[in-house]
């Protein structure tokens, strides 16, 4: 049954045989299998465009869209545009607002004793982060960057 | 003016002949081998003490590369690539996990396309011709003209120049990682039926949409100066800290054999910095506090080469 739902995915089977495998599947609540069969061949065909909920995510990711801390006095050679509107001016007191909080979090500017470092110290995510995206070792490679 | 002729027609045959004596070409015949050649086998990866055995396809079709990786022992997981796409399906518990990641030399595809840049920073020396997998291999060893590279073994395939087997020592001859086939044959059959993963009904298909390699377009708020000679930037990576909303970025190095990652993570309330150097498994960890910020360099490169790296960020 699996392997005739995965040729259906692959497009191998012929009309007949679609229609006896659809009745059969619709009888046997086969739709958690379906689901994956589906996914699998949009994975293989390059097709897949994110989860399900694919609006959600968006407007998720665009919510928690992180901060950079780094780099705002770097901009020396960029032109200075000067607008009299009064909207920019409101979104930068709300962007400085934003990066005040954020940089309460931190101690990104408070004198702080350092430790030494030890092997305790060295989160697995920081290891699998490296394997990820710089192992020649098939096994490391896949076992890597996945968290829960 | 004959005497002249007869010069230039000397200097011509003797670079032409020069160069087919090259010995670097093995190489570069071993980079194109594991990219045009079809084959299917079984190799045994060591890393640190953990040994697995991987099975692997591999077909050029139509110019375009398909590969097929899978695990053989433990928890199973396969790796899926068509020309520059990989997928890798990951079997955790009762899920199978299916994330698209960046592409990767993944053993016997361990050489760079450029093999030009490896000649300035290795000796290459030819050794003995050995059995490996059942076909006879020619040894040729990569060794490192400075401190900061460990010493490379591959065993290529005397027919097509395939690696066949590689072993990766330290200054000291201790093993840092290895690789070898056990079995290997050549593929002519160009189907590509194999082409699909292994599916357990038992199981809940997931895709992770946290793919990583995502990059965030940031302005580089560093330099990175006086780093190990021979190293490039090969890859860029930015993600929000887990739990807090600012970005750590992962920066990864390569001289065409060795990978190093550098990692700027901001430090967050209450969390001390560190500095100094560990060694987990194979690989070299050191770590420096900047500016508010945690920097630290990983790889399975030697001492010096890590500590150089994360030396090397200024703000």
């Amino acid at each position: 049954m699996n392997e005739k739902l995965s040729s259906l995915f692959d497009n191998e089977l012929s009309g007949n045989e679609i229609d006896r495998l659809l009745d059969q599947s619709s009888k046997q609540k086969k739709n958690t299998h379906w689901t994956h069969y589906q996914l699998i061949r949009d994975v293989i065909q390059n097709n897949h465009l994110g989860s399900h909920n694919l609006t959600k995510n968006i407007i998720d990711a665009i919510e928690k869209e992180p901060t950079q801390l780094g780099g705002f006095g770097n901009h020396k050679n960029e032109p200075t545009v000067i607008k009299l509107q009064h909207w920019p001016i409101a979104a930068s007191f709300a962007a400085l607002f934003v990066v005040g909080l954020t940089a309460l979090n931190l101690d990104e500017f408070k004198a702080t004793d350092s430790a030494v470092l030890a092997e305790s110290d060295i989160p697995v995510d920081l290891i699998n982060d490296h394997y990820a995206n710089a192992s020649t070792n098939a096994n490391l490679f896949i076992q890597a960057s996945y968290r829960k | 003016m004959i005497y002249k002729l007869l010069i230039v027609f000397f200097l011509f045959f003797s670079s032409v002949s020069h160069s087919s004596d090259d010995p670097w070409l093995i190489i570069d015949k071993a980079a194109k081998a594991t990219k045009l050649l079809s084959y299917k086998g079984v190799f045994r990866s060591q890393h640190n003490k953990e040994i697995k055995s991987i099975e692997i396809t591999h077909s050029t079709n139509s110019e375009q590369e398909f590969v097929r990786i899978n695990v053989l022992d433990g928890s199973p997981g396969e790796v899926l690539s068509q020309g520059k796409t990989t997928y890798v399906y990951n079997t955790i518990e009762n899920d199978v996990i299916i994330q698209k990641r960046k592409q990767q030399r993944l053993f016997p595809a361990i050489f760079p396309s450029d093999t030009n840049a490896l000649r300035n920073f290795y000796r290459l020396s030819i050794g003995k011709t050995e059995r490996i997998a059942g076909r006879l291999s020619q040894l040729v060893v990569l060794s490192p003209v400075d401190d900061f590279r460990y010493f490379h073994y591959f065993w290529l395939d005397k027919k097509n120049f395939l690696p066949l087997k590689m072993v990766v020592f330290d200054k000291a001859k201790n093993i840092i990682e290895q690789a070898s086939f056990t079995q290997i044959n050549m593929v002519k059959n160009k189907n590509l039926d194999w082409f699909k993963p292994n599916v357990d009904p038992s199981k809940n298909y997931i895709f992770d949409d946290k793919i990583v390699g995502q990059g965030i377009v940031i302005n580089r708020f560093w330099d990175i100066k006086k780093f190990p000679p021979g190293f490039k930037e090969v890859a860029f990576i930015t993600k929000r800290m887990p739990g807090l909303n600012i970005l750590s970025h992962q920066l990864v190095f390569s001289d065409g054999l060795s990978y190093l990652s550098l990692f700027i993570k901001p430090i967050s309330r209450g969390q001390k910095p560190k500095i100094g150097h560990v060694k987990v498994g194979t690989n070299n960890i050191c770590a420096r506090y900047q500016d508010g910020y945690q920097i630290m360099a990983v790889g399975s490169v030697p001492i010096t080469t890590c500590n150089k790296f994360s030396e090397s960020i200024e703000f």
